[in-house]
């Protein structure tokens, strides 16, 4: 394969294990699995590796230790930006109040 | 002698319903358009008189998009009507959209009312206040 093609599995590799680590940071289940399966129809019909490890079983998924573990691997070079903090509705009542009594004393009653 | 202060809904509802409860007495009478069941999603812009409260203008955060603001309503007591009360309100909303430059605020659909009486000191204060993004909804035929 070219580096060209090479470079772009790894993008979509990237991808898929991104959106495995958000789907379940601390594993895999049937529903990041599912989320995978909508980033692969999404990013074209990938058939890369990791599917191949992925297989349906009843109605769930199986993966095997081998494919456990590739995924684990591909999500090693996934860069994970810092989770946004969620503000609390406490400190957003408490932001939102401080420029509303900023508001107040910024208005000036017009003199008659 | 009107003074003017700004409420989150829960504080609203602590001064007017047990601090100042003999004061506030039969406000929803005087105050058209404030609704108990929406004042803790609201925050509040208040006129008082000692600490009865004569007028109020109510905004709320979209909870759908984080960027809008709502004007859900503006009420004076029927004294007080006719002493600059709503335009005042009215100037600490754009007083206060200035230090969230972020938000832009969505006027509700006027009432008969809305539009005698509020629609002048929008269109006064739209104008006034050119960099504060103000949308208002189509109507609907």
């Amino acid at each position: 394969m070219s580096d060209k093609i090479i470079e772009s599995y790894a993008d979509r590799i990237k991808k898929v294990a991104a959106a495995i680590m958000v789907a379940n940071p601390d594993g895999i289940t049937k529903s990041s699995l599912e989320t995978v399966a909508k980033e692969i129809n999404v990013t074209g019909n990938l058939k890369v590796l990791e599917l191949r490890q992925i297989r349906s079983s009843g109605g769930g998924y199986e993966v095997s230790m081998a494919g456990r573990d590739f995924i684990k691997d591909l999500a090693k070079h996934v860069v994970f930006k810092k989770k946004t903090k969620v503000k609390k509705q406490a400190e957003i009542d408490a932001e939102n109040l401080a420029a509303l009594k900023d508001a107040v004393g910024a208005f000036v009653e017009p003199k008659e | 002698m009107i003074k003017y202060d700004a409420m989150t809904g829960r504080e609203f509802s602590k001064f007017v319903f047990v601090d100042n409860e003999d004061e506030n007495e039969g406000i929803f009478s005087r105050l058209k358009y404030l609704h108990s069941s929406e004042i803790w999603d609201e925050s509040h812009f208040i006129a008082l008189d000692n600490n009865k409260v004569v007028g109020n203008l109510a905004i709320q955060l979209s909870p759908y998009n984080k960027a809008e603001l709502w004007l859900k309503h503006v009420t004076v007591d029927q004294e007080y009507q006719n002493q600059g009360i709503a335009t005042n309100l009215a100037e600490m909303l754009f007083k206060y959209l200035e230090l969230r430059p972020e938000l832009y605020l969505l006027r509700s659909s006027p009432s008969e009312m809305g539009t005698k009486y509020f629609s002048g000191i929008m269109h006064r204060l739209i104008i006034a206040y050119p960099h504060i993004k103000v949308v208002t909804p189509q109507r609907k035929y």
